[in-house]
């Protein structure tokens, strides 16, 4: 995922434009604001959150939907056949390649995080709904529609956005950029543009800084089983902190050039490995089975599914719904305008079609796959065996991908795999969203200077250990989500710029 | 309070249908101004 780093010093946009010191300013505030109080900010956050999605959660599931159809309807319009650049443009990384990147930007560092706890977690509630021996293959199909079609179609349309506009229209890579291509540099496209750069900014510092913090937790648990330790301590945790931030920060400063895609790949391959050793060495048949099962119950509910509120529900299932599934799609529009830029970047020369089933159906395949190993496994000892998980999960949910590995053989050297990789996933997030972060702040420079860098570098850090300090999941994923509020609103005009835009191509 | 909510509740929604409105007026109209 790190083509996007290979920048060099130096950079023609000002230093200090107003739109850097604004987002400075907003997410050192937040920043400063978690460290001092951070107990005040967490129930800040999932109050005003909390709020919203009562009020417009039925809004937020409306825009996935409309991301889906959109992405679809392109794909099989005769706009399908478009070119992201110019006309004689073509791919400049083959297929594997580019989908093995775009799916490491996408998801990474969450996919370990959650693929044995998020379905174990679910069964609580899916079992109430659904019943018994159901509620598994409900809460596996409620996980896959998290990380599925909707998911990646927010991400989808947002690269489509920037990567049409960048490569064939020539407009530089920022947020404000498609807005003011399409109606014209107006007084209020100037304004709405730079509001949306700078909600753009302050979403990926946040969104970033609550991957940091889940890393560190991941790895920290990875470390404590991997040297059978009592449990963590605030030592251990400021060290993996201490040990990631120092891991970013040099590629920041040094040009690594190729070698952070390396770094991502070979994380995105040892989780790949790791997947098929759980399906090989754990209960394959089970496992199998319960893939196959789920990717039909995927097929059959999708589209329904993405308009679900649960109004008529008690508040236990409408407070799950807030909690999940609201809090899911609000993250993913947190997270789209950095992966939107990087899938942009890697994708120049393809079609729109085969750009939205490339971004669309294959990471969602892969993660009904990931799901449905990791997520199997761990129903198979709910419901096969005697094994305390769902114990496991309750009190700690970053310690369940270890524990599921710890009942499989070569389970020190599996655990170690998780550690790396994790480290790796974020080490390589970090520094693409410092990069995005400068680029952004820096009127859309492609070079942006090294200082920029670092103080977004810095900033990250802060912000992840805002997030730390909060030792909350729940806290986290609420001060995502209210950094990514205002980015339903942006995706939706982003899209319709590009809607307008395609109006003026001759299919 | 609760009244404050349900007052916040509306104008927010009705937020969202002006901005719906504005989204199709503005893919609608055809003196879009591009500077392209």
């Amino acid at each position: 995922m790190a083509e996007i780093t290979t920048s060099s010093r130096g950079g023609s946009a000002a230093f200090l434009n107003p739109l850097l010191i604004c987002a400075l300013a907003i997410t050192a505030a937040i920043a400063a604001w978690g460290l001092f109080d951070n107990a005040g900010l967490a129930a800040f956050s999932s109050r005003v959150v909390g709020f919203m999605f009562k009020s417009r959660g039925w809004f937020v599931m409306l825009t996935a939907s409309t991301m889906l159809f959109v992405s679809i309807g392109l794909a099989l319009s005769p706009y399908g056949k478009i070119r992201l650049g110019h006309d004689d443009d073509r791919p400049e990384f083959s297929t594997v390649s580019w989908l093995s990147m775009l799916f490491a930007a996408g998801m990474g560092v969450g996919l370990l995080y959650w693929g044995a706890a998020e379905p174990l977690t679910h069964f609580e509630i899916t079992k109430s709904i659904e019943g018994g021996q159901k509620g598994a293959s409900a809460a596996l199909f409620i996980t896959n529609f998290h990380w599925g079609l909707h998911a990646w179609s927010i991400y989808a349309v947002t690269a489509l956005v920037l990567a049409y506009f960048g490569f064939r229209r020539g407009c530089p890579q920022l947020i404000s950029a498609p807005i003011i291509a399409t109606f014209g540099r107006r007084g209020w496209t100037r304004l709405v543009g730079g509001l949306s750069d700078l909600m753009a900014i302050v979403a990926i510092a946040i969104g970033l800084g609550g991957s940091v913090a889940m890393g560190v937790f991941q790895i920290q648990d990875g470390v404590v089983t991997l040297f059978g330790l009592a449990g963590g301590s605030g030592v251990l945790t400021g060290a993996i902190f201490v040990a990631l931030v120092l891991c970013y920060l040099l590629p920041l400063m040094v040009d690594l050039g190729k070698g952070m895609a390396l770094l991502s790949n070979a994380a995105m391959a040892t989780a790949v490995v790791l997947m098929i050793y759980v399906l090989l060495a754990g209960p394959t048949a089970f496992l199998m089975s319960g893939i196959v099962e789920s990717l039909g119950v995927y097929m059959s509910n999708v589209l329904a599914q993405g308009f679900q509120t649960y109004t008529f529900f008690d508040a236990t299932v409408t407070d799950w719904f807030s909690a999940w599934t609201l809090t899911y799609m609000v993250w993913w529009l947190a997270w789209a305008p950095f992966v939107g830029v990087f899938i942009a970047r890697i994708s120049r020369g393809r079609t729109i079609r085969e750009f939205v089933l490339g971004v669309v159906l294959v990471p969602t395949v892969f993660s009904i796959l990931w799901f449905g190993v990791f997520g199997g496994i761990g129903f198979f000892a709910v419901l096969r065996t005697e094994t305390p998980i769902l114990a496991v999960v309750a009190n700690n949910v970053s310690a369940t991908t270890f524990f599921v590995l710890e009942h499989l053989p070569l389970a020190k050297l599996t655990t170690l795999a998780t550690v790396i990789a994790a480290f790796l996933f974020v080490v390589t997030s970090v520094v693409s969203a410092a990069y995005v972060l400068a680029m952004f702040s820096s009127q859309g420079d492609l070079n942006p200077r090294v200082r920029v860098k670092l103080i977004w570098g810095v900033l990250l850090g802060a912000l992840a250990l805002v997030m730390i300090l909060s030792d909350s999941i729940a806290a986290i994923k609420s001060i995502i989500a209210l950094g990514a509020l205002p980015f339903v609103y942006i995706v939706l005009l982003l899209m319709v710029c590009l809607l307008k835009a395609l109006r003026t191509e001759q299919p | 309070m609760n009244e404050f909510y349900n007052l916040l509740d509306t104008i927010l929604n009705i937020s969202v249908f002006a901005f719906v409105g504005c989204l199709i007026w503005l893919y609608l109209r055809k003196d879009d101004g591009s500077d392209q």
